[in-house]
């Protein structure tokens, strides 16, 4: 199982393009996860709680009650996958 | 008009028109460019006349000798009550089912009257109610659409582009339109109705006047001039091009020679055929015509939220389809693939409207020239050369390949006379063809039998 150290940092997908929107994943040491879609001049973002459990991400939006689970692995390579419903997305670091 | 006579074959139709009257040539006609059509409104209304009933010498006879009076097994056919019964029906694909029926036993009924060596228009009718049949259930055109949609270049080019925006938030690609639109269930009901309109609305007009023929002309002996004029004047003003084909049939009942006989079912053929395309042109028209961009882009959208709110992590599907949205990413790359779609859809449709299955399984491509039938000549013997000048000058207006059937595949469906184009050639081609009056589904149905006649 990877540490929570390990997943720190800025995420962007494999095929994020600067011509296109973008996502971005910030996952913070303070138990804060930035989910933002940029594209020159924009920023759309929502900042979630998160802690690991067992291979998922788990989030709660602010306010919210509800929370989401997203599975992870760290790839030998160095990205990260994430999955959810069923469907694995490869994200490299950015920066 | 006045009726005067049954005229003879051989003067029974009206001298040439005069050179004013002719239909030019394309050639004339065309501008240079080359993009004029032929529209039916070029058609002069003394070429879709009735043979002769106004011209030629009266003959001293009012009536010609008869065949063997032949009458339709009362109870065989549909009568008014039936046909209001099946137009009434709500149901597309029972309606069908019975419009394709009603179409044979009515075919069969005026093939009594008439004699069963020509088709009648009905008995193409069959055909190609039972291929619209197809079209209504859906049968043919989802998965045509769908192959058609991935074998596309210029879909495949546009999906690229889609896949590009998913793939830079994070979002699995499309492996296909077609999937991702599933059925198309929008854009096949659009096509489904309109041909299930059109189905109905030429059995409701035309069958219905075929069950009125047999009913009007059954068990006579004679050519009745009197009493067909007494007939043809219930027709609408509107109706001018049907009532001269009902008045060929009529002519044609008591017509000995076999030549001039299928002269005069061709020309009433080609007249319903006429009569009935004109109808069916707004419905064609709404079958090609759809607003199929926006409904393609629409389901695609739908599509990619759904794609988001399912596959976006941590829940941000929502956040990520709006973020998209806003910045125009979505309308920038689904209007391409949307284009495209558009254009391979009505590919599909032209392609589904535009085949005819025969009833030995031939599948005849509209837009492909006809085929002769099998192991015989293009055309039948007595329909080789066309003698009859109303009959002669007809083609000369909806048939741009005089006397043969190459150049007869229609290239736009939704144009009438690229359709007439193939319609009179398939008529002329097929109308001694025996396999016409077979049974698509070998049913045999019970009608309402004519109340007795009081004299």
């Amino acid at each position: 199982m990877s540490s929570p150290q390990a997943l720190q940092g800025r995420w962007r997908p494999e095929g994020a393009s600067a011509q296109l929107p973008f996502t971005e994943v910030e996952i913070r040491a303070d138990g804060k996860l930035r989910f933002s879609v940029k594209q020159p001049g924009t920023e759309d973002a929502q900042l979630l709680d998160y802690r690991i459990e067992n291979g998922w991400i788990v989030t709660r939006a602010a306010g919210a009650e509800a929370e989401e689970r997203t599975g992870f692995s760290l790839q030998p390579d160095g990205s990260l996958v994430l999955e959810y419903g069923g469907h694995p997305g490869r994200y490299l670091r950015a920066g | 008009m006045t009726i005067r006579t049954k005229p003879e074959a051989s003067t029974s139709v009206p001298a040439t028109p005069r050179p004013a009257e002719l239909p030019r040539p394309a050639a004339e006609t065309a501008p240079r460019n080359g993009l004029r059509r032929w529209e039916v409104k070029d058609v002069p209304a003394r070429l879709t006349g009735a043979t002769g009933f106004d011209s030629g010498p009266a003959r001293t006879a009012n009536t010609v000798a008869a065949p063997p009076v032949r009458i339709p097994v009362p109870g065989t056919y549909p009568l008014k009550a039936d046909i209001d019964r099946i137009v009434a029906m709500e149901d597309p694909v029972a309606r069908n089912h019975a419009i394709t029926q009603g179409y044979h036993d009515v075919s069969n009924a005026v093939g009594e009257l008439l004699g069963k060596e020509n088709a009648n228009w009905a008995t193409f009718g069959v055909w190609a109610s039972n291929q619209a049949g197809k079209t209504i259930r859906k049968e043919d055109a989802p998965k045509l659409f769908v192959d058609m949609l991935n074998g596309h270049e210029g879909v495949s080019k546009a999906l690229e582009g889609v896949n590009q925006a998913l793939r830079s938030v994070g979002l699995p690609t499309l492996p296909d339109v077609g999937s991702l639109l599933g059925r198309g269930d929008a854009l096949m009901d659009t096509l489904s109705d309109a041909i299930a309109d059109g189905n109905r609305m030429l059995f409701n007009d035309v069958g219905r006047e075929f069950s009125n023929f047999v009913e009007t002309f059954k068990g006579d002996t004679a050519y009745n001039p009197a009493k067909v004029e007494q007939y043809l004047s219930h027709f609408r003003p509107d109706q001018t091009v049907l009532k001269d084909a009902f008045a060929n049939y009529a002519l044609a009942q008591f017509e000995k020679n076999p030549e001039k006989k299928a002269e005069l079912m061709l020309l009433a053929n080609d007249q319903i055929g006429l009569h009935e395309q004109t109808q069916l042109q707004a419905d064609v028209a709404r079958a090609l015509d759809a607003p199929i961009e926006i409904m393609v882009r629409d389901g695609l959208k739908d599509a990619l939220e759904n794609i988001a709110a399912k596959a976006g992590p941590f829940g941000s599907g929502k956040l990520l389809f709006k973020a998209l949205e806003k910045t125009g990413v979505v309308d920038r790359v689904l209007g391409p693939l949307a284009d495209a779609a558009g254009s391979v859809w009505r590919r599909a449709a032209t392609e589904v409207l535009m085949k005819l299955t025969l009833p030995d399984g031939t599948e005849l491509k509209l837009g492909q020239d006809v085929p002769g039938p099998k192991g015989g000549p293009a055309f039948p013997p007595g329909l080789e050369r066309i003698e009859n000048p109303t009959l002669r000058n007809l083609l000369k207006t909806l048939d741009r390949t005089e006397d043969s059937l190459q150049g007869s595949g229609a290239k736009d469906w939704k144009n009438l006379g690229d359709r007439m184009n193939f319609i009179t050639d398939l008529f002329r081609a097929y109308q001694q063809d025996p396999a016409l009056w077979k049974s698509p589904s070998g049913n045999t149905v019970s009608y309402s039998r004519p109340a007795p006649r009081v004299s």
